[in-house]
C-alpha cells in the first residue's frame, strides 16, 4: 500500500474530526453538560451511547470533547513545532559554541521521563488547558528541533546558502529566506507528529486526572469511566470503547499522515542526490510510527 | 581448452516507473576452463546487472527475461528452481563483489566470515572450517594474527584480500568479479591484481572480470568484450582488442588512456555520456556520441558480427551486408 | 558520562524549583491538603522551620541535595511516612513490571518487525504495519480497560486486584503465584503497546540493513536466506538498543498509567495516589526515582553497545 494511499485516508479522517469539533453544538443532540438521562442508561435512541454516572448523554460529552482534544494536540504541535524549528534552525544554521549548548539541552530534556515530569508540573501549576498545553508543549518540542537541526546543517552547506552568505546576506535573512523554505516538509512532516504526541499525552494527562474539570476531553471522559469502573458492567460497550476509538482513530491519522509527509521528503532528498545504480534498493529505511512518546 | 560457461541470449529487465527497461541486452558470452574474460564499460552501462543476473541475484523490479540461458558444465542455471540457488552459489559460482569495502559484515570478524562460506557447503564442523578458513586467509595475504581482526580494524586492499578469500573458499567453477580493485590506490590495485593472476595459475581460475577500467582488464585477461548500453559492441582477444580496436567506442576508450611512454599526445574524452535506458536513440545506441556516424547508424541497429577471425563487434562500418540491405 | 550527570542535576533541580515556582507558597504544598486553609500563623512557623524554608534559597538547595544525598527525601503528607520508605516498597514492582515488558515486547516487537523486513513486499508486510500502526495509535490505559473487559468482566479469568495487600496463603508458591497473576494484565498491556513502536523501529531498521553490501556477498557465498537475515539482524540491533534505552522514559510513562488502571502497586500508581490527594512530596519522589531509572536504563545501553558493534568497541578504546 502507498504511503499517499495512507496519507488521504489519514487526512480524510481529520477533516471528518475537524468537522465534527468545529459543528459540536449543531451536531450533538444534548448539551453534555446537563443531566438529561437516568444515571447509567443504556443505549437507546434517544441516547444513542447511553449516559454517565451523572446522566449526561455521552455521545453528546464525545462530539464536545472533539474540541479540547484536537485543540490541545494543535496548539501544543503548534507551540512545539514553533520552537523545535527555531531551535534546530539556529543551531544547526550557526553551529559551533550555540549549536553545543543548544544540543545539550536537548540531550537533557530527551533523557527525562515525560509523562511523571509532566504530571508533576500539572499537579503543581494547576489543572487548566492552557498550562496542559504549556507543559506538553514545552517538553516535546526537542525531538522535532534535533531532527530538523540535521537537516538544516546538510541544506547549509548547499551552493545557493553559500551564495547568499558571500553576497554579504545576514544570518537572520538567510536563515529565513534560504534555510526555512528547503526544510518546510521535514517541519510539515513533524508538526503531524508531534500533534499526534500531543494528543496522546494530553489523553494520559486527562485519564490521570490532570484536565480541567470544567472542560472534558476523550482522555477525561475515560478517566471518569475509570472511576466509576465502567468496565466492569457492560457500560463498558458505550462509555469506554468510543473515547478509546476516537483517540486511537484521531491519532492513526496522525501517524499515516505522517508517513506519506515523510515518504514525500524521502522522495525529495533522493532527488537531490546522484542518480543511483538501477539494481539498488532504493527503499530508504523511513522510520515510522505513532504516538510514540507517552 | 574446453568449454565451461556458455551463456546465450541473456536479457535483464527493470520494471520502472517510466515502463521496463532493458539493463542487459541479448548477452552472449562464454568462458573457458582456465580463463579470464573482462568485460569493460562505462558506469550504467549495465555491467553490474550482468553480474548479478549470472548470480541469480537480481532484485524486484529486476528480472532476467525468459529464454536467457545459462549453461556452466552443461547445465542451465536459469532453470533451476531459486531454492536450489543457495546451494550453487559460493560453490559453482563465486561472487567478488562491487565496492568490496563494504561487502564484509562489520560485526563478525573475517575469519569468521570466510568460515561461514565454507560451513553452508558441507563442512559441518565450525572449529574445522575456522582451520580451513585461516589457511585459505593465509594464502591471500593475511596474516595469522589478523585473521581474528573486524573489517574496520583493517585497510582497504586487505579487506578485499579477504573477500577474495571468501569468494575462492569453496574451489569455485567459476568467480565472478565486479569491479574487484576499484577504490583502492594504484599500488594496492596492482598487488590485488597479482593476487588474482597467481590464484589463477596455482588453482586453475576460470574468471570473469568486470570493470569500467581497459587497463585493468588488459592487465590479467585473455579476452575483452566491450559493454554499451547493455549489449556487447566488441568482443575479441585481449592484444587485438587493445592493439586494433574496431568500434568507434571502444577506439575511443583506448585513446582515453594516458600513455607514459611514446610521443606526447592529448587525451581524447568521449563526448557526452551513456545513454538514458528509458529513452535510447534510434538506430545504434552509440550513434549520437560517436565520431564516424553516417546517416545508416539512425536507421539500422547493428548486431554483434565477426569482422575478422576471432573478433566480433556490433558497427556498421564493417557490416557491409547489413547496409546494403536497407538501402 | 558528564551528560548522564547533567540529566540527574536537572531533574534534581527542577523537583527543587518547582515547588518554589508553583503558584502559592510551599507551605501549600507541604502539609496535608484539607489543612491548607485551616493553619495557623504559628504552626506555619514552625513548618517553616522545621523544612528549613525561612533560609536563604541558595542554602535551602544545599540543603536539599546532601538530604538526597543521604536518601531523606522528605515525609509523605498524607501518611506521614518517609517518602522514600514508601517508594522503595513500590520500586520493585516497577522493576518487574517495566523491565518485563521491555523484554517481552522486543521479543514480540522486534521478532515481528524483522521478519515483516525480511519478506516486505508480501501481502503479510503491508497488514503487518498498518496493524502496528494502530497498536502504536491506542492509549496504554485503554488498551488496559480493554482487558480488564476481556478477562475480569467477561472470561472471569482473572480477579479484578484493588490495592489489596498480599496475602502469601500457599507459602512461597502461592506468593508467586499471586504476583503472577497481579502482573499478567499490566504486562500484557504495557508490552502490546511496545510491541508496536518496536516492530516499526525494527522493521525499518532491518530493511536498512537487507540493502547494504555485505547482505549482497553473504546471498553469494551461498548462505541460505534465513542466515542472510540473521547477518542483517545482527547490525540492526544496535539501533535497536538505542531505540530502547532513548525510549525507556516513555515505558515509564506508559507504566504509570497502566498501574493506574490495573491498581497495580508500583511507582505508577503511587504517582496516580499522590495526585489525588495532593500528597506533592511523594509525586516529587517518584518522578526523582522514575528519572533515576530512565538515567540508568541510557548508562546500561551506552555499556551494551561494545558489546554489539566491535565499532564502538574501538573507538572506545582510543
Amino acid at each position: 500500500m502507498s504511503g499517499t494511499l495512507l496519507g488521504r485516508i489519514g487526512a480524510a479522517t481529520l477533516i471528518l474530526f475537524v468537522v465534527a469539533a468545529v459543528f459540536a453544538p449543531v451536531l450533538a443532540p444534548y448539551d453534555p453538560t446537563l443531566r438529561t438521562a437516568q444515571p447509567f442508561a443504556a443505549p437507546s435512541f434517544a441516547h444513542l451511547l447511553g449516559a454517565n454516572d451523572v446522566g449526561q448523554d455521552i455521545l453528546s460529552e464525545l462530539i464536545f470533547a472533539s474540541r479540547l482534544s484536537l485543540t490541545v494536540g494543535i496548539v501544543t504541535a503548534c507551540l512545539a513545532t514553533v520552537l523545535g524549528a527555531t531551535v534546530g534552525v539556529v543551531s544547526g544554521y550557526l553551529r559551533g559554541p550555540v549549536d553545543g549548548v543548544l544540543m545539550r539541552g536537548v540531550d537533557v530534556i530527551l533523557s527525562l521521563p515525560f509523562l511523571p515530569l509532566m504530571i508533576v508540573l500539572a499537579a503543581f501549576l494547576g489543572q487548566n488547558t492552557t498550562n496542559l498545553i504549556l507543559v506538553i508543549g514545552l517538553l516535546i518540542w526537542a525531538r522535532p528541533a534535533r531532527l530538523i537541526r540535521s537537516q538544516v546543517l546538510s541544506v547549509r552547506e548547499s551552493g545557493h546558502v553559500q551564495a547568499a552568505r558571500a553576497m554579504g546576506a545576514t544570518h537572520g535573512y538567510v536563515m529565513i529566506r534560504h534555510i526555512l523554505p528547503r526544510i518546510t516538509p521535514l517541519v510539515a512532516a513533524q508538526f503531524v507528529r508531534t500533534a499526534n504526541v500531543s494528543i496522546m499525552l494530553e489523553a494520559s494527562l486527562a485519564f490521570l486526572g490532570l484536565s480541567d474539570p470544567f472542560q472534558k476531553s476523550w482522555g477525561a471522559i475515560l478517566f471518569y469511566a475509570n472511576a466509576r469502573s465502567a468496565f466492569l458492567a457492560d457500560a463498558w460497550l458505550w462509555w469506554v470503547l468510543p473515547p478509546g476509538l476516537c483517540i486511537a482513530a484521531v491519532v492513526v491519522s496522525f501517524a499515516f499522515l505522517g508517513y506519506a509527509l515523510e515518504e514525500r521528503v524521502d522522495s525529495r532528498l533522493r532527488s537531490i542526490l546522484p542518480a543511483s545504480e538501477p539494481q539498488k534498493d532504493n527503499e530508504a529505511p523511513t522510520p515510522v510510527g505513532g504516538g510514540t512518546l507517552r | 581448452m574446453s568449454t565451461l560457461l556458455e551463456v546465450r541470449g541473456l536479457s535483464t529487465v527493470y520494471h520502472t516507473s517510466e515502463g521496463p527497461v532493458r539493463a542487459v541486452d541479448g548477452v552472449d558470452l562464454t568462458v573457458g576452463r582456465g580463463e579470464i574474460l573482462g568485460v569493460v564499460g562505462e558506469s550504467g552501462s549495465g555491467k553490474t546487472t550482468l553480474v548479478m543476473s549470472l548470480m541469480r541475484l537480481v532484485k524486484p523490479p529486476g528480472r532476467i527475461l525468459k529464454g536467457s540461458e545459462m549453461l556452466l558444465d552443461g547445465e542451465d542455471l536459469f532453470r533451476l528452481p531459486r531454492s536450489a540457488m543457495p546451494a550453487r552459489r559460493g560453490r559453482d559460482l563465486a561472487l567478488i563483489p562491487q565496492s568490496a569495502m563494504h561487502a564484509l559484515n562489520p560485526v563478525i570478524p573475517v575469519d569468521r566470515q570466510v568460515a561461514e562460506a565454507i560451513t553452508a557447503h558441507g563442512e559441518a564442523r565450525s572449529k574445522a572450517a575456522l582451520r580451513t578458513a585461516r589457511d585459505r586467509l593465509r594464502e591471500v595475504g593475511i596474516s595469522p594474527e589478523r585473521c581474528h581482526a573486524y573489517p574496520h580494524e583493517l585497510s582497504g586492499g586487505m579487506r578485499q584480500r579477504c573477500v577474495i578469500a571468501m569468494a575462492v573458499a569453496n574451489e569455485p567453477k567459476l568467480v565472478i568479479a565486479d569491479e574487484p580493485v576499484s577504490g583502492l590506490d594504484v599500488v594496492v590495485q596492482a598487488r590485488i591484481l597479482r593476487l588474482i593472476s597467481e590464484l589463477r595459475e596455482s588453482r586453475g581460475l576460470s574468471m570473469i572480470l568486470v570493470s569500467h577500467d581497459l587497463t585493468t582488464v588488459a592487465k590479467i585477461c585473455d579476452r575483452i568484450m566491450v559493454m554499451y548500453a547493455g549489449r556487447i559492441v566488441e568482443a575479441g582477444e585481449t592484444r587485438t582488442v587493445f592493439e586494433k580496436p574496431l568500434h568507434p567506442y571502444t577506439r575511443a576508450l583506448v585513446e582515453a588512456i594516458p600513455q607514459v611512454r611514446g610521443p606526447r599526445q592529448t587525451l581524447r574524452a568521449i563526448p557526452g555520456g551513456p545513454p538514458d535506458l528509458n529513452h535510447l536513440p534510434p538506430g545504434c545506441n552509440f550513434q549520437p556520441r560517436c565520431p564516424a556516424a553516417f546517416a545508416d547508424c539512425k536507421v539500422v541497429d547493428p548486431s554483434l558480427e565477426e569482422a575478422e577471425p576471432g573478433k566480433k563487434v556490433a558497427c556498421l562500418l564493417y557490416h557491409e551486408d547489413e547496409r546494403k540491405l536497407e538501402a | 558520562m558528564a551528560q548522564y550527570a547533567l540529566v540527574l542535576l536537572v531533574a534534581l533541580s527542577l523537583n527543587f524549583a518547582i515547588p518554589r515556582l508553583a503558584p502559592g507558597t510551599p507551605i501549600d504544598y507541604l502539609v496535608p491538603s484539607e489543612q491548607v486553609a485551616t493553619i495557623t500563623p504559628e504552626q506555619r512557623e514552625r513548618v517553616l522551620a522545621q523544612f528549613g524554608l525561612e533560609k536563604p534559597l541558595l542554602e535551602q538547595y544545599w540543603l536539599y541535595l546532601a538530604g538526597i544525598v543521604q536518601g531523606d527525601l522528605g515525609y509523605s503528607t498524607q501518611q506521614g511516612r518517609p517518602v522514600v520508605d514508601m517508594l522503595l516498597e513500590r520500586l520493585p514492582w516497577t522493576l518487574v513490571l517495566v523491565g518485563g515488558a521491555i523484554a517481552l515486547s522486543l521479543v514480540i516487537g522486534a521478532g515481528a518487525g524483522f521478519l515483516s523486513a525480511a519478506r516486505r513486499g508480501g501481502q503479510t508486510e503491508v497488514g503487518g504495519l498498518v496493524f502496528f500502526m494502530f497498536l502504536d495509535s491506542m492509549p496504554p490505559f485503554w488498551i488496559g480497560m480493554l482487558l480488564l473487559v476481556l478477562f475480569s468482566g467477561y472470561l472471569q479469568i482473572l480477579p479484578v486486584f484493588g490495592a489489596l495487600p498480599l496475602t502469601g496463603a500457599g507459602g512461597g508458591f502461592g506468593l508467586t503465584f499471586e504476583v503472577a497473576q497481579r502482573l499478567l494484565l499490566p504486562l500484557l498491556t504495557l508490552t502490546l503497546v511496545r510491541a508496536g513502536w518496536l516492530f516499526l523501529v525494527a522493521r525499518s531498521s532491518l530493511a536498512g540493513e537487507l540493502s547494504e553490501d555485505y547482505i549482497v556477498m553473504a546471498e553469494a557465498k551461498g548462505l541460505s536466506r534465513r542466515r542472510v537475515v540473521g547477518h542483517g539482524v545482527r547490525n540492526a540491533l544496535l539501533p535497536l538498543v538505542t531505540a530502547v534505552a532513548v525510549e525507556a522514559g516513555t515505558v515509564v510513562g506508559g507504566a504509570t498509567v497502566v498501574e493506574t488502571v490495573f491498581s497495580y502497586p508500583g511507582l505508577g500508581r503511587l504517582i496516580y495516589e499522590s495526585v489525588l490527594s495532593r500528597d506533592y512530596p511523594v509525586l516529587q519522589g517518584a518522578f526523582l526515582l522514575l528519572a533515576v531509572g530512565v538515567i540508568a536504563a541510557n548508562l546500561l545501553a551506552d555499556l551494551l553497545y561494545p558489546v554489539i558493534d566491535p565499532r564502538v568497541r574501538a573507538e572506545g578504546a582510543r
